[in-house]
């Protein structure tokens, strides 16, 4: 659901690798990416174990070395994006604060790429993410922060408890790392760090959270 | 597309080994005066001038680039691209603009366009950058966070950097506070709208470019 061909409306799934090559209908290489305030209502009427489940599947170790901030720029990429001093709650340490992580989990609706993987379980959503166009505004790449308990652990296997916290650590991380968050219209966050570490580019912004994006033409060598 | 021509180019260039003009990104936060310089540049070597300059901030809010322009010093030339981009800021509020009398309207439409176009620079600098002028008002505090994680990532990526104090002719201006900032690169004073020590600016830029 979250892309479609700006030129003929084609649409995939979230994360598609197909999208990656150009659309299969048009050669179109444009995509609209439809995120957040819908699919979070929606979702919210899910069942917790389909959304944690969902969350487990939904990122895949990227190639390390293409997302690592580089080290010169880590220490200010770790502050708060909005210039205030860090203050625990703001940073990655925050995931340490598992009560906190653990009352959001159950009072929280699922994340719009839990709600994609979710409606196709078992499809190449982890595939999809180890090309980098992992492309949903809240989306971060995990192997950004080496602490996430995701990586290399199947959460199918551990029990609900387990799920939970994790797919409520992802969704903290995920919010750390979006790129461009709308407080409300014509007021914007901008996280210097993930819009810098993009590999594909924004070209239009737009006020409910979709963003026009630019696959780099060099990976369909056009 | 011109952005996939663009990529194109960029990584041509990469393994062209020097010999294609380098392309210069202008880079800094809103209002430095990064316009006022791309435009004298641009003016005192080709006679045109690359877009319009503005007391508000974010009036440039897509890249905007002159081409082959060719700057001679001490006998040799030099020719480079030079890329006038948006300010670098972590947050776009249309009341920003609010305060410059513009309508609620023009004023969340231009936020949007200013925000567009900072995702753009940071895209640039990533994918086809060979160089930076990174451009400070030096009246103004250089110890931000922006200043800090853009000087940082292009440290990262081992681009050539230059630092320009600008607007030198304010009574409030202090170089001295921008070289304690960042002590490990050049820093250049100038005032671009005056159009005070070009000369040096040209031939540091003719030095680190060329
Ligand atoms: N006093 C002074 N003002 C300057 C100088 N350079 C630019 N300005 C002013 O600063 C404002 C912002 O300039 P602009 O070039 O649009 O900044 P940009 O946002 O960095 O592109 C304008 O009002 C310019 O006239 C300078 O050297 N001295
Ligand atoms: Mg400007």
């Amino acid at each position: 659901m979250p892309h479609q061909c700006t030129e003929c409306g084609h649409t995939f799934p979230d994360g598609s690798k197909e999208m990656l090559s150009g659309c299969p209908d048009c050669g179109g290489n444009k995509f609209k990416f439809e995120p957040a305030a819908d699919a979070r209502e929606a979702s919210a009427a899910q069942s917790a174990d389909e959304s944690t489940d969902a969350a487990a599947t939904e990122h895949a170790p990227d190639d390390p070395a293409a997302a690592q901030p580089p080290p010169a720029a880590d220490g200010p990429a770790d502050a708060s994006s909005d210039g205030s001093p860090p203050d625990g709650s703001d940073t990655p340490a925050a995931v340490e604060t598992e009560d906190g992580a653990q009352a959001d989990a159950r009072s929280d609706v699922a994340s719009p790429d839990d709600l994609a993987a979710g409606a196709a379980p078992g499809t190449d959503d982890i595939a999809a993410s180890d090309d980098s166009a992992t492309l949903s505004a809240g989306e971060t790449d995990p192997s950004a922060d080496p602490t996430d308990p995701a990586d290399d652990s199947d959460a199918s296997d551990t029990d609900g408890a387990d799920d939970a916290e994790m797919a409520a650590l992802r969704r903290e991380l995920d919010d750390q790392f979006e790129s461009i968050k709308i407080l409300e219209p014509g007021q914007y966050e901008l996280n210097l760090m993930e819009l810098y570490n993009r590999e594909e580019f924004i070209i239009a912004l737009q006020e409910d959270g979709q963003y026009v994006i630019d696959v780099p033409g060099s990976w369909h060598g056009e | 597309m011109g952005l996939l021509a663009g990529l194109r180019n960029s990584i041509s260039n990469l393994f062209s080994s020097g010999q294609k003009q380098r392309r210069i990104g202008i880079y800094g936060p809103p209002n430095a005066g990064k316009t006022t310089l791309a435009n004298r540049i641009a003016r005192d070597w080709t006679g045109d001038a690359v877009g319009p300059e503005s007391h508000i901030p974010h009036e440039t809010r897509r890249a905007r680039r002159k081409e082959d322009i060719e700057i001679e010093r001490n006998g040799k030339s030099v020719n480079i691209d030079i890329v006038d981009t948006p300010g670098v800021a972590t947050k776009v509020d249309y009341e920003e603009f609010i305060e410059h009398d513009m309508e609620k309207d023009d004023a969340v439409r231009r936020s949007r366009e200013a925000t567009e176009g900072v995702a753009e620079a940071m895209h640039w600098l990533r994918e086809d950058v060979d160089g930076v002028i990174y451009v400070l008002d030096s009246a103004e505090d250089p110890f931000t966070q922006v200043n800090t994680m853009l000087v940082g990532i292009i440290e990262s990526q081992d681009l050539p950097v230059l630092i320009f104090a600008n607007k030198i002719d304010l009574e409030d201006a202090s170089i001295q506070r921008i070289t304690n900032a960042f002590p490990q690169h050049e820093t250049v004073p100038l005032s671009a709208l005056e159009g005070e020590n070009m000369d040096e600016v040209y031939e540091k830029i003719a030095e680190y470019f060329g």
